[in-house]
């Protein structure tokens, strides 16, 4: 176990910058999940953990240790690949002991260890198959089994899961959580899937274009997103967000609506342009006279549990989700409030979060 | 074709069996000659009932040797296999080591050699045949076995086809070898060879039979009958001049160049077929 850090770490192809600097501190046994759009350099920087990427500046430090210069075998780290990355002529047996064999571990150390992660993994039954003559599931299990019989200070994973059906994704997802409980070994976990980022992270880090946009809990990012990018990309359905400016206490948007908001903080100035956003279930159905402003309902879409009614207000998307007993119709009118502690204001230019 | 209309199911029969025959017919004239005695083997038209002298006539081949030289056909079967099997072996070794090179390591020069690997495609034996037979020869390698087969060893063919196969192995299992902690040289032996097998037993069956079946080069390399391959043995057979050809012992000769090629496809055939229609990854 150990704590990774990283100092200014940049990477550029060529003269493409691909990640622009990243600063971090990963304590023992945390578990950070990246997460980001695709191409934003997630993998990138986790192939610059593992030794797989050169470093083009900044440094990378592993337990105490620069590991820039070190070759991926001497970091002490196993990775797990998104297509899992299995010897295909080996069998589960072979394929989890193979690095132990090439670090010259002795036989017997190497079955104990064999044995017990395939005990953890439920693959005691499959080790002597190959990888050919097994499910997605078990192949991503055994993936993991090769990452944990080397007891390493790090584990790496790129995108784990998302080879998987969204049923198996589910259980492996509680899987994971309960090894990292069982091993608490330091994690760092790639995915473009939100909701494994927040169920499975101690803190996530969002990730846009080469620049860290947040890090924090997922409860932290979820309710106060640091900027316009990160509101929109966390949750789902995204944040609405209105654009205007202040008009005293209420906001009026660019095309020239205007619905009282109440509170403003105290940075943003009279006649300030500002971002206002409210997520999809603070909005809350109201009697007419009380509506800040109120939506047509163009589509509803249901998702089990809930629905959300899709509108405009004045050229801007407005999501609000609703009670399934609510009865509302496509064509409706929705009179809409929220709790003005439960918006986000984001600088109009910055995007930054007011 | 899983219908069921009689005429279409006699014409298809109708053209394999032509098919067989054109195949066939010449190989089993050519069996029945060698069981003749060279007196039946002239007469004409010949006949196309097996004769009794197949022993004598393959006993006198495989260790008296016939015609107009006294080389015997074990030995040119033996100079053969022995050339076939250099070549095909040192074609495999050769070529997989450079491809290895040319799709795993960035060194300085890898492009260009790639493309004069990728150019000497185009050149095939007998178009480079005169300047290397000068260089075998100021060498002085005529008349060895090292001239008979290195030469022939060099092989883009077999290159562009690891380097293709080598392309198609995902980056990832590269960089898990990597994470594993495998060398280069560790990982080209516990991994793209294992995976490699099935590619490597297609391709020595071809390079076996095109090693077995070379003539040219031969002919040009070897003065003494003592390194005669069994192709070139046949030819000097019949060139006889004024003495009369022994057709039958021709035949039987033919009959015994035969057999090494299609014992190797008999026994390589599960791996051959495997390894053109399998990508086992
Ligand atoms: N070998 C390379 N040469 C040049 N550019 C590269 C190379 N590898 C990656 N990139 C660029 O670096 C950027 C980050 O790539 P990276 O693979 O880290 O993205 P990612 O966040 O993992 O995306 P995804 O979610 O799709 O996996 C991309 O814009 C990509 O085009
Ligand atoms: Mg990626």
């Amino acid at each position: 176990m150990a704590q990774v850090e990283f100092k200014g770490v940049k990477k550029s192809y060529g003269n493409v910058d691909v990640i622009h600097g990243v600063d971090l501190t990963i304590g023992d046994g945390e578990f950070v999940v990246i997460v980001g759009p695709s191409g934003c350099g997630k993998s990138t920087l986790l192939r610059m953990v593992a030794g797989l990427e050169p470093i083009t500046g900044g440094e990378i430090w592993i337990d105490g240790k620069v590991v820039n210069k070190l070759e991926p075998k001497d970091r002490d780290i196993a990775m797990v690949f998104q297509n899992y990355a299995l010897y295909p002529h080996m069998t589960v047996r072979q394929n989890m002991s193979y690095g132990l064999k090439i670090r010259k571990m002795s036989e017997a150390d190497i079955s104990a260890r064999v044995a017990k992660a395939a005990e953890i993994l439920e693959l005691a039954h499959l080790l002597d198959r190959t990888p050919r003559q097994l499910s997605g599931g078990q192949r991503q299990r055994v993936a993991m089994g090769r990452a944990i019989v080397r007891e390493p200070k790090v584990f790496l994973f790129d995108e784990p899961l998302s080879n998987l059906d969204a049923k198996l994704r589910v259980d492996m997802r509680l899987e994971m959580q309960k090894l990292h409980q069982e091993l608490k070994v330091t994690s760092l976990y790639v995915t473009h899937d939100q909701i494994e980022a927040m169920t499975l992270s101690d803190r996530m880090l969002v990730m846009n274009s080469g620049i860290i946009e947040q890090v924090g809990t997922p409860k932290e990012v979820y309710e106060r997103p640091a900027s316009l990018f990160v509101a929109n990309f966390i949750g789902t359905p995204a944040m609405n967000q209105i654009w205007g400016v202040r008009a005293g206490q209420s906001l009026k948007t660019d095309q020239g609506d205007m619905f009282h908001v109440g509170e403003f903080p105290s940075t943003i100035d009279n006649g300030g342009r500002v971002a206002l956003g409210v997520r999809p279930e603070h909005l809350q159905l109201v009697p007419e006279a009380q509506a800040r402003f109120s939506i047509a309902i163009q589509m509803i879409e249901w998702v089990g549990a809930d629905a959300y009614a899709y509108g405009q207000f004045a050229n801007y998307r407005v999501i609000c989700r609703l009670d399934n007993a609510t009865g509302a119709r496509v064509g409706d009118r929705l009179p809409l409030s929220f709790d003005p502690m439960r918006v986000h204001w984001f600088d109009a230019d910055t995007g930054k979060r007011i | 074709m899983i219908e069921n209309r009689p005429f279409s199911t006699f014409l298809a029969h109708l053209v394999l069996c032509i098919g067989v025959v054109i195949v066939a017919l010449p190989l089993y004239v050519t069996f029945v000659a060698s069981t003749l005695s060279a007196e039946q083997v002239l007469q004409s038209p010949i006949s196309l009932i097996p004769g009794d002298q197949l022993l004598n006539n393959y006993k006198t081949v495989l260790f008296s040797g016939a015609g107009n030289q006294s080389a015997q056909v074990g030995r040119m079967m033996v100079n053969s296999l022995i050339m076939a099997l250099v070549i095909a072996v040192g074609k495999i070794v050769i070529s997989m080591l450079s491809a290895f090179a040319i799709v795993y390591f960035r060194f300085p020069g890898r492009t260009l050699a790639f493309w004069l690997i990728f150019i000497t495609l185009m050149l095939p034996v007998e178009v480079r045949i005169l300047p290397t037979y000068q260089v075998i020869s100021d060498l002085k390698l005529l008349d060895s076995y090292f001239g008979l087969t290195v030469p022939l060893i060099a092989s883009a063919t077999a290159t562009f086809l690891f380097r293709q196969f080598f392309l198609t192995m995902p980056d990832e299992l590269v960089e898990a070898a990597k994470i594993d902690g495998a060398g280069p040289l560790r990982f080209f032996k516990d991994v793209l060879f294992p995976l490699s097998k099935t590619n490597i037993a297609a391709l020595f069956v071809i390079l076996f039979i095109y090693g077995w079946n070379q003539y040219l080069w031969p002919l040009l390399i070897t003065t003494q009958e003592s390194l005669y391959t069994v192709v070139i043995g046949i030819k000097r057979m019949i060139s006889g001049g004024d003495a009369a050809t022994e057709w039958n012992l021709v035949m039987a000769t033919a009959m015994l160049a035969l057999l090494p090629p299609v014992l190797v496809v008999i026994f390589m055939q599960k791996w051959f077929v495997k390894g053109l229609v399998d990508s086992e990854k």
